[in-house]
């Protein structure tokens, strides 16, 4: 069997040259995965407010029309107010008798808000009697885990993530807002939800709220109330798992695949052009060779099979060198930047590990261009010395 | 072993004023030897090589190589005849920078064994390299360790036929001396075709072809 054109025999020789291109593989590779891993751990650490919190909890603001119950109607405020009242809580009344529906209570909130990477999150915290909160924690899964129960006025129960998202510890105030010190942590919690609950203090809440303890069957709290009766308006706002997510993919999905598509784009688009001229320019300073080649007996197929081992082994190492640095930088943004912000993520993301791959292959398959063309200018040595 | 009969090669086929390198004669060359072909530049001589190796195809005519009209086979026959039966010494040694001298022999090899190895090691040897030459680059080698590369690369495969083209065209006197004499050592199993315009290199040849425009004169 003769033997092939090595397509080491370059490699071994050449490693300036493969260096600069498998340095630029691989720090290319390392930027689309850490830009990915920075990034998606926005959404991946949003979603556990958005998908878990809904299947357990949902929030309804509802205005007096939804209620069909209108001012004009009423000579008084207090004849309004006492229909309103009875209204509303004849409407909590049958969301308790809903299957599926553990509790309802008209309560105060406020927001707590999940900062990440790129952007934060605000979701609701309710506020209620210290009673009622050993069955808030329950139907939410949620365990205390350090420090005590609230007892007192404007004291919190905090998620153990979201404390450390928020650099807080126990003893801390809450939330310092335009009132001053408000809440204060006297213990975290944990839940797959990313719950807080805490003790209304009299004056400080971002409004009141049905919260509904729903579960995963019951997370269509908007056809629940249109069933009962209720009709929601623009003015009513009702936070359940689809408009929760509704607004997750409005504000941080469609923001974060944005950026991610636009660098991906760029990076790609860069490495397309550096790839493309270091390759043709190190192409093109061995026609001689390739001529030579031709000349002492080896047909274009086979240079055409070097030159395709030659691209095969740069890439090959080129994804090698990537993978690993790519992973090691992903190890550090999560042991120092994600793990302790109290974000979600993961080191290994494979379906970015193969959008990278695939794009490598497209990027060998653009090079064939150039290669073939360099093909074509192949002759044997007397068309050289005519 | 090659049988020419009218062999014609003409430039410019396409132009007014066609311009022939050979002009249509015939040539009958042994089994072995060396065959010295001299001319002054543009007499058709390294044409004539190039025709005879299959790097070029005549215009018209005929060349039979061992009962094989080379004339009418397809490129991969003629790949195969360069690679198996066929030892290329270009004007310019045409060696690839980037890889050893050793290398650089063994890019022409057939098999890629440890035979082969010590056959180009033995190679050099006869060729006057020493061993610390054997994995230099070319550009650490002087014009004269080039073309014995070069050569050593021409012969790896046992080739039938040497075709040398202004081999010692490079080389100092006593290079040139030295490149003819392996060159007339191979000749005497093989035919070897020595293409040049210095007949001081010819004075061992068993033949010598004389060309003038296009056609032997001798």
């Amino acid at each position: 069997m003769k033997s092939k054109l090595s397509a080491w025999t370059y490699v071994k020789n050449n490693k300036r040259t493969v260096a600069v291109l498998v340095t630029a593989l691989a720090l290319s590779f390392m930027a689309m995965y850490a830009v990915y891993v920075l990034l998606i751990t926005t959404t991946e650490s949003f979603e556990a407010v958005i998908v878990e919190m809904p299947k357990k909890v949902s929030y309804a603001d509802l205005g007096n029309q939804a209620y069909g119950v209108l001012r004009d109607d009423y000579e008084t405020y207090e004849e309004f107010k006492a229909v309103y009242d009875a209204k509303q809580e004849e409407l909590i009344e049958n969301l308790r008798e809903h299957a599926g529906i553990d509790d309802a209570l008209n309560t105060q909130v406020i927001r707590n808000t999940y900062q990440s990477v790129m952007g934060s999150y605000s979701f609701e915290v309710p506020l209620m009697e210290p009673e009622r909160i050993p069955g808030f924690l329950e139907h939410v899964d949620a365990k205390l885990i350090d420090g005590a129960m609230p007892k007192e006025a404007g004291e919190v129960l905090i998620d153990e993530t979201i404390m450390k998202n928020g650099s807080y510890k126990i003893g801390d105030w809450f939330q310092k807002d335009w009132f001053g010190e408000t809440f204060r942590i006297v213990g975290s919690i944990r839940s797959k939800g990313l719950f807080s609950v805490g003790v209304p203090n009299g004056f400080s809440n971002n409004g009141w709220y049905i919260v509904v303890y729903n579960d995963e069957t019951t997370t269509d709290l908007i056809g629940i109330l249109r069933d009962m009766g209720i009709q929601l308006g623009d003015e009513d706002e009702v936070l359940d798992a689809k408009e929760y997510y509704k607004a997750y993919r409005k504000d941080v999905g469609e923001v974060i695949d944005s950026v991610l598509v636009t660098l991906f784009v760029i990076v790609m688009v860069f490495l397309a052009i550096l790839v493309l001229v270091t390759y043709v320019s190190f192409m093109r300073n061995r026609v001689r060779e390739y001529c030579l080649y031709a000349s002492i007996g080896y047909g274009r197929g086979e240079i055409y099979d070097m030159m395709l081992r030659e691209m095969a082994i740069l890439f090959g190492f080129g994804t090698a060198a990537g993978l690993l640095i790519s992973l090691g930088m992903a190890w550090v943004i999560h042991g120092f930047i994600i793990e302790p912000k109290g974000l979600i993520g993961h080191v290994v993301y494979g379906e970015q590990i193969f959008r990278i791959l695939g794009t490598y292959l497209f990027l060998m398959g653009v090079l064939q261009i150039p290669v073939l063309f360099i093909l074509q200018r192949i002759r044997t040595i007397d068309a050289i010395e005519d | 072993m090659f049988e020419v009969k009218n062999i014609c090669m003409i430039y410019d086929m396409n132009t007014d004023v066609k311009t022939y390198a050979l002009k249509g004669f015939d040539l009958s060359l042994p089994e072995k030897g060396l065959i010295g072909i001299i001319g002054p530049s543009g007499s058709g001589k390294s044409t004539l090589m190039y025709c005879l190796s299959t790097l070029k195809t005549p215009t018209e005519g005929s060349i039979v190589y061992n009962g094989k009209e080379l004339t009418s086979i397809g490129n991969a026959q003629r790949e195969s005849l360069r690679r198996r039966e066929f030892g290329f010494i270009f004007q310019k040694h045409y060696l690839v920078p980037y890889m050893t001298a050793m290398d650089n022999c063994l890019v022409a090899a057939m098999k890629k064994d440890a035979e082969v190895q010590k056959k180009a090691e033995s190679f050099f040897q006869d060729l006057g390299l020493s061993q610390k030459e054997w994995h230099k680059k070319p550009a650490k080698l002087s014009g004269g360790q080039c073309q014995r590369v070069a050569i050593a690369r021409a012969m790896i495969n046992n080739p039938k036929v040497i075709f040398a083209d202004e081999p010692t065209a490079s080389l100092d006197h006593e290079n040139a001396f030295n490149v003819m004499k392996i060159l007339k050592k191979y000749s005497r199993e093989r035919l070897v075709l020595v293409v040049t315009h210095d007949r001081s290199i010819l004075q061992d040849a068993d033949q010598i072809i004389e060309m003038w425009d296009g056609e032997i004169s001798k």
